[in-house]
């Protein structure tokens, strides 16, 4: 177990529940995590599992109404799933950062580049002058191997690559260097060799500046590469969990045996 | 998909409005309580009774004839002008849209620049030229339409065209004739309807202001438009004179935006 | 800078196909203007003396060059019904019409906006639907017959003005404000219904967008996110409305000064329209397409300026 002093997160049978149909619909039950400081925790699971429903349920992304989130969800003592939306706006961008699958999609079309990043710094370090958030953000934007930072700053979004928009969302999310970056399938919507840079942009991040990092993803091989622990999910509950190289090699449950099957042959080798 | 849309309100609140208008226009090409043109100068100006529904007008004569007697034009001149727009349209729109190429081009340019202009001024350039009276209205308001209808089913005709299914159907030999008409104008269906219906609520709006103007339907003739235009000098002592021509166009139109409404957003 | 020469390049080449377009029309009209302009009892001689004078067995597109010419230099002919230039019979009428329909604008503007924002926020509740079913109503109201009832209630019940009673601009630009902003309500309300449906609409699409999501995860609270991320994206739309609703106050200012006895550039359209005095419709449908296509010019630019993509897509 975990030691208190070393602990960031803690998820407490979390369970959520759907109320907009006639039939109350459960998308996570009874789901349990622990996170220490530092570390990378994957969870894995298809489309519809409910990892991104936690994830956004940690990130206090969940809409109010309509539906019914039990359990808890415990940030460095402080109980977030049933706060206020004011005392979740404080860790919000600050202490947590969230980055999406969409990069496409994520950034604002008719902002620039450089307001986004340098946004969080708005909000959570109003003292900050105009010229230290331009420092900061092209710090964090060189930080996520973007080339001539100082260009980017003045772009919109549409003048670059998914790759790219998915390196500003990453600075933009970590400007504040948060202690927990959520990523939520950041790499499903890229190229396969830009999946790779991503992960191992993240990973050097991680190591760096020594943010835990929680990592929502369909793709085990990438899971398998960046992670230390994976939780294994399916229909809303949790069927697996363990460090990345227990639940690789030594699955106890069918279904994640099924999951490590259906990884492509090459890349198995890979592994 | 049409259980849906019956368990919307503005689905049956337009419903209801739109049955109730059609069942009174038509009611009045068939019959009406009085002669509508017919001048009877001891009930000038009569407020409402059950004699007379809506009160009668300054010449005596009786408003709810009138009413019944100016929605038939209005009706008329609305789905004159929508059919020639819409005609007119479909043919512009589809061939322009399926062949592209440098007609294309150049028609989409003219049409560009007509649709700048509002319609209400195209048809006064036209009402200046041929004269005043109900079939220039027509006419003048069923081209300034035009442009608006050939631009929406060629924005349509554009996404179908290159459609898988439209490239099999002409691989197997299909005519582009056959394909515009058959493969691809059925599918534009919807949005054209709730088009069409917004093509006629501004060709209500439209005729009512030429008929308020005096270059729509011309004296005896009713229309609701320039019934209102009567009825202004009077407003004081009868204003029952311009509120029932105007609360019909209201109904009018409204009926036809909320079924056009529900129908977008399906 | 080079979207906006391209823009105005487009706006020129509208201008002259429009002109002649209205040009062309008035020209094949079947009638002679030479015979319009003296009657019928007149000798040949001197109508053909006169056709020569106006140009008229000169090539139509040598006339055509020749009005344009002299449109540019504020000459738009004489008027074949009171023989005199038309430019002195409209130059004092032009401001009325265009100052109604730029007061027009401002009311739509300044009324529709925080409507607009306000119904947003309260997507789905009681005060929206209220706000919705007055919209809905308020669009099918033709804006003649909302001057109408304003002069009846306002004018004629309340007293709050004398309807038929409008004060030049010239005389007393205080009383004539006091007077035309009455027309102007009415053209305003069913622009305002449209633009607040619009506008509400546009904002409920826009808060779906994965960059709303964004926004919020950075710790931005729910104004912040419209006012920061959501309204300046769902304007897009609207303001491309707005640029179509000027040119259509324009017209719709034309209605309403009879509805109010303004003597603007309507009242003198129409008159024309009825002798057929085409040197005067031509002039007026001429001058107003140009504020119409000015306008639009300026939305194109004001879109750029909102949305970055335009002039991405455009080159």
């Amino acid at each position: 177990m975990v030691s208190d002093m070393d602990r960031l997160l803690e998820v407490k049978n979390l369970s959520i529940e759907f109320h907009d149909h006639d039939i109350p619909e459960r998308v996570v039950n009874h789901f349990n995590l622990e996170l220490s400081k530092g570390e990378i925790v994957g969870i894995v699971g298809e489309s519809g599992s409910g990892k991104s429903m936690t994830a956004m349920a940690i990130a206090g992304l969940l809409r109010r109404h309509d539906m019914e989130k039990k359990g808890e969800i415990i940030f460095e003592g402080h109980e977030l799933l049933h706060a206020s939306r004011s005392e979740v706006r404080k860790y919000q961008g600050d202490d947590i950062g969230m980055i999406f699958q969409e990069p496409m999609t994520s950034l604002n079309p008719v902002k620039r580049i450089g307001w986004q990043v340098e946004e969080s710094l708005r909000i959570h370090k109003p003292k900050m002058t105009k010229e230290e958030r331009y420092q900061k953000a092209i710090e964090s934007l060189r930080n996520v191997e973007l080339e001539e930072p100082e260009k980017v700053y003045m772009k919109y979004p549409h003048e670059l690559s998914g790759g790219m928009r998915q390196r500003v969302m990453i600075a933009s999310a970590m400007i504040c260097e948060p202690k927990l970056l959520i990523a939520d399938e950041p790499t499903t919507a890229l190229d396969v060799t830009i999946q790779l840079q991503i992960v191992k942009l993240l990973q050097r991040l991680n190591k760096e500046k020594q943010t835990s990092i929680l990592f929502i993803s369909h793709d085990l091989s990438l899971v398998k590469k960046l992670c230390n622990r994976i939780l294994v999910m399916h229909n809303g509950n949790i069927v697996e969990s363990g460090s990345t190289h227990e639940v690789f090699y030594h699955p106890k449950e069918e279904y994640t045996k099924q999951l490590i099957q259906a990884i492509p042959k090459l890349e198995k080798i890979d592994l | 998909m049409k259980k849906k849309l019956l368990k919307q309100p503005t689905f049956i609140l337009g419903a209801i409005i739109t049955s109730v208008m059609m069942l009174l226009t038509f009611i009045g090409f068939l019959y009406t309580p009085y002669d509508p043109t017919k001048m009877d100068s001891s009930s000038k100006l009569a407020g409402c009774s059950l004699a007379h529904l809506m009160g009668c007008d300054n010449f005596g004569r009786d408003i709810f004839s009138r009413v019944l007697q100016g929605m038939g034009n209005t009706f008329l001149i609305a789905i004159a002008t929508v059919t020639i727009g819409v005609g007119c349209g479909i043919l512009l729109g589809a061939f322009t849209g399926y062949f592209g190429g440098w007609l294309d081009e150049v028609l989409m340019r003219i049409n560009d620049v007509i649709f700048a202009f509002p319609s209400i001024l195209l048809a006064l350039v036209f009402i200046s030229i041929f004269g005043t009276g109900k079939y220039n209205v027509v006419f003048a308001l069923g081209i300034a339409f035009i442009p608006s209808f050939a631009r929406i089913v060629r924005s349509e005709f554009i996404k179908y065209k290159d459609m898988d299914y439209v490239k099999s159907a002409r691989l197997a030999g299909v005519s582009d004739f056959r394909i515009i008409f058959v493969h691809i104008l059925p599918n534009t269906t919807t949005v054209l309807l709730s088009s069409i219906m917004i093509g006629f609520n501004n060709a209500v709006l439209a005729e009512a202001g030429m008929s308020y103007l005096g270059i729509g339907v011309q004296p005896p003739d009713a229309s609701l438009g320039s019934m209102l235009s009567e009825a202004q000098s009077y407003l004081f002592s009868a204003p029952n004179y311009a509120i029932f021509p105007g609360l019909m166009i209201i109904l009018l139109v409204l009926g036809f935006s909320l079924l056009a409404d529900s129908l977008k957003a399906r | 800078m080079k979207y906006i020469g391209k823009k105005l390049g487009a706006m020129l080449v509208t201008l002259l196909l429009i002109s002649f377009l209205v040009f062309l029309a008035f020209n094949m009209i079947p009638g002679d203007p030479a015979q319009a302009r003296l009657g019928t009892e007149v000798t040949p001689e001197r109508l053909e003396a006169l056709r020569e004078e106006m140009g008229l067995n000169k090539p139509l597109i040598e006339r055509y060059l020749r009005w344009l010419v002299s449109f540019v230099q504020g000459d738009f002919g004489d008027s074949y019904k009171y023989n005199m230039p038309v430019a002195d019979m409209i130059s004092s009428k032009l401001p009325i019409t265009i100052i109604m329909a730029l007061i027009s604008f401002v009311i739509m503007v300044v009324v529709s906006l925080p409507l607009g924002i306000y119904t947003a926020k309260h997507n789905g509740k009681r005060i929206d639907r209220v706000i919705t079913v007055i919209n809905q109503v308020m669009m099918a109201v033709p804006h003649f017959f909302l001057g109408i009832i304003i002069t009846y209630v306002l004018g004629l019940v309340l007293k709050l003005f004398t309807p038929g009673n409008y004060v030049s601009y010239e005389k007393d630009f205080g009383a004539f404000l006091s007077y035309i902003i009455y027309p102007c309500i009415a053209i305003a309300i069913p622009k305002i219904a449209i633009s607040v449906k619009m506008l509400k609409s546009s904002c409920v699409e826009e808060a779906k967008k994965d960059y709303v999501r964004t926004a919020y995860s950075k710790g931005n609270n729910t104004s912040k996110v419209l006012y920061r991320h959501v309204l300046r994206n769902a304007m897009i739309p609207v303001v491309t409305l707005w640029g179509m609703t000027l040119a259509d106050m324009l017209v719709g200012s034309i209605v309403i000064e009879q509805v109010f006895n303004v003597p603007g550039i309507g009242r003198i359209l129409l008159t024309s329209i009825s002798y057929r005095d085409y040197p005067v419709v031509q002039a007026i449908i001429v001058l107003i397409a140009t504020v119409v296509i000015v306008t639009n010019f300026c939305v194109d630019i004001i879109y750029q300026m909102i949305d970055p993509r335009i002039s991405v897509q455009e080159s």
